[in-house]
């Protein structure tokens, strides 16, 4: 009851800012960068809370429960991504004073023709980090509530649709900034509770042990689609439910080997037992997890290559990833565009250093997660078995709460930039088709999201970061900083940029290789597509003559600073 | 523009000066993390020390030695930039008003008709 209570009053309040947002949106400044008058620490929260997405919140803790260590990679890939920010983009970004992304590209290079390109790549990248969101948002619906997966997915695409149209960009900063405080707030407490149990004396069990994960107590684990799993020793369960396609009800052996549990089953796995895990997973000891470079599952076996290219898209990636990068757009000055994101590095810093512990708590109480296609749920369920009675309601609850507020905070972002960029770029027009452009989008979004029940919250982000890493990061880089860059130029590194690695999810998602280093190569793209697509930029802007007029005059109005007032 | 007397030379030397404070600041932080993931998985006596009990040190470099590395080289950036282009404004600011960078004719960048917070 009381996590169903914390997540209708995360909805109400965003409704309730939402609204109070109508009142500022008049105007097309209004709705696309907030009238630029955006106070950086406010910006900054805002960002935060598009920043503390699904993928953060859901994604990381699945995936160093899984994985281990090397899933850190992920972590300093982002803050690293809002370094490079600092460095190279949101102070000219800001001063040039575009609208959006492909307007910026399509001035520098005095070239229409590359918005909507540039269009196309940020929508296309914009909609695989949304998926992500509804996907998150069906899963812990679900979880809480006991919806349907499908339930989640339509309420929060309908919910930021309808606060968008309304507010825009104006209003839904306001919305974001709340947001923000819930999910920060959502993770310091449990966080505090979770590293106060493991530090007492009270639970000897530890994180790095020679052993594989095993249940430390009889533990219900619920199937809700169907998973090959490997079962390390032979062990009597009960189970309801459908195992091996013969249907199970009551006490069973399962012998060692691989099983097939069907959808809907359940299974109570006594203590004692070692945990199953999928087929598709090398199990690790607590020593091995533990380790660096030692998850032999990702990038084909090849874990030091592998963290290296997780390192790259996630930096490039948040360079280029437009929900993040348009929010600049909203300070009054570049100057405040830079301090808004050492603000964003100060908050999301201590955030990020405190998500892993779900996931390595996760490990020792939850190691069912291992098994059942369900890790991105990790968040949710440590507070549950870790605590009992009232204190266990309550963590779970403002798990709940966080969670609700990061997969509406960073939807909000990413819907805004598809409309942005569809309705500005593409149709040239104005706030009533940006409106339209914002229910085209969420539509099209909840049925695709529909369709990525099972695919992992952190491929979705994969292909979304590799994406933009490959293709928008190059040209905000070069655009800012080479003066040499031209039309071509740009239009080749979008082209092989965006191709190659769009080309490599596709490929990677359908199976055509399924180990070694092709698999290595294929799944982590970013690590050879960010710098073919730089170098294509420059070589095509080398061999071109026709450069782009009044540089000097467009380096100017990036780089230089405003005046000091005296 | 902005109320400078600049030449496009005077604009290319500023950011010069800036992207060569921006590369050495991201190789402060690049180059570390290079040399630890050479370094760590090869030295099992770093891999597996356990300074505060609970996690190993790769845990706590990873974890919370980077990320708030990260902070601090971001605010020296910050500090930094601020000061180059102050002292930029300083000798450059001389003659308000006066822009001699050639005016471009109206960019897509200008079109958007009611952008209240820009000088363009």
């Amino acid at each position: 009851m009381m996590p169903l209570v914390s997540v209708l009053l995360v909805t109400i309040g965003t409704l309730a800012l939402g609204t109070f947002g109508l009142r500022f949106a008049r105007t097309t400044s209004n709705f696309f960068v907030a009238s630029r008058s955006v106070h950086p620490a406010w910006n900054a929260f805002a960002i935060c809370g598009e920043a503390m997405s699904a993928a953060s919140f859901l994604g990381v803790p699945a995936l160093v429960l899984v994985f281990g260590i090397d899933m850190l990679w992920v972590l300093i890939g982002w803050t690293i991504g809002f370094l490079l920010l600092s460095l190279f983009i949101a102070a000219p970004l800001r001063r040039f004073g575009s609208y959006t992304i492909p307007e910026f590209i399509g001035g520098r290079l005095d070239a229409p023709i590359m918005r909507p390109i540039v269009a196309t790549l940020v929508i296309v990248s914009s909609w695989f980090f949304l998926l992500a969101q509804l996907k998150g948002a069906g899963v812990v619906v679900r979880e809480m509530i006991g919806t349907p997966y499908w339930v989640g997915v339509a309420a929060v695409g309908i919910l930021v649709a309808a606060n968008l149209s309304a507010g825009g960009m104006r209003g839904i900063t306001f919305v974001q900034g709340f947001q923000f405080f819930v999910i920060f707030f959502a993770v310091l407490i449990p966080f505090v509770f979770i590293s106060g149990h493991w530090l007492s004396n009270d639970d000897d069990r530890g994180f790095i042990t020679d052993e594989y994960p095993t249940f430390v107590a009889d533990t219900t684990a619920e199937y809700e689609r169907t998973v090959t799993v490997d079962l390390p020793a032979d062990v009597v369960v009960e189970a309801a439910g459908s195992i091996d396609g013969e249907t199970v009800d009551g006490d069973i052996e399962l012998n060692a080997g691989t099983l097939t549990i069907g959808e809907g089953t359940t299974i109570v796995w006594p203590e004692g037992t070692p945990a199953p895990h999928a087929d598709s997973i090398e199990p690790l000891t607590g020593e091995e997890w533990a380790a660096p470079f030692n998850a032999a599952s990702t990038g084909g076996g090849h874990a030091r290559y592998s963290s290296i290219a997780v390192l790259f898209a996630n930096m490039f990636g948040i360079m280029g990833l437009p929900h993040i990068v348009s929010r600049f757009y909203t300070n009054p000055t570049g100057r405040e565009a830079r301090r808004t994101n050492l603000w964003v590095l100060a908050l999301i810093a201590p955030y990020y250093a405190m998500i892993p512990l779900f996931g390595a708590s996760g490990r020792v109480v939850a190691p069912d997660l291992l098994g059942n296609g369900n890790a991105d749920s990790a968040t949710v369920i440590v507070s549950e078995r870790l605590f009992d009675g009232l204190g266990s309601e309550i963590l779970t609850s403002i798990v709940a709460a966080g969670a609700t507020a990061a997969f509406l905070s960073t939807a909000s972002g990413l819907l805004i930039a598809m409309a942005g960029a569809l309705s500005h770029d593409v149709l040239h027009a104005g706030i009533p088709q940006f409106r339209a452009a914002v229910w085209a989008g969420a539509a099209v979004s909840i049925g695709a999201g529909l369709l990525v029940e099972t695919i992992d919250v952190s491929v979705l982000i994969g292909w979304s970061t590799s994406i933009a890493a490959s293709s928008i990061c190059p040209l905000l880089v070069l655009g800012v900083w080479w003066p040499k860059l031209t039309k071509r130029g740009a239009l080749a590194a979008a082209l092989i940029g965006g191709g190659l690695s769009t080309l490599a999810a596709l490929l990677s998602m359908v199976r055509v290789v399924d180990s070694g280093w092709p698999l290595a190569v294929l799944s982590a793209p970013a690590v050879w597509s960010v710098p073919l697509a730089f170098a294509s930029g420059i070589i095509v802007s080398l061999l071109d003559r026709d450069e782009v007029a009044d540089i000097g005059h467009k380096f100017a109005l990036m780089h230089l600073p405003e005046r000091r007032s005296v | 523009m902005r109320g400078y007397t600049v030449v496009t030379d005077d604009v290319m030397a500023l950011v010069q000066r800036q992207r060569r404070v921006a590369l050495t600041l991201l190789a402060c932080i690049l180059v570390p993390l290079l040399v630890f993931s050479l370094v760590v998985g090869r030295i099992d006596a770093l891999s597996t020390w356990q300074p505060l009990g609970l996690l190993t040190l790769p845990w706590l470099i990873l974890g919370p030695g980077v990320l708030f590395s990260i902070v601090a080289i971001a605010y020296v950036h910050e500090r930094i930039a601020l000061r180059i282009e102050n002292e930029w404004s300083d000798e450059h600011a001389d003659a308000p008003g006066a822009d001699r960078i050639s005016a471009p004719g109206p960019t897509e960048a200008t079109a958007s008709p009611d952008d209240d917070g820009d000088e363009r």
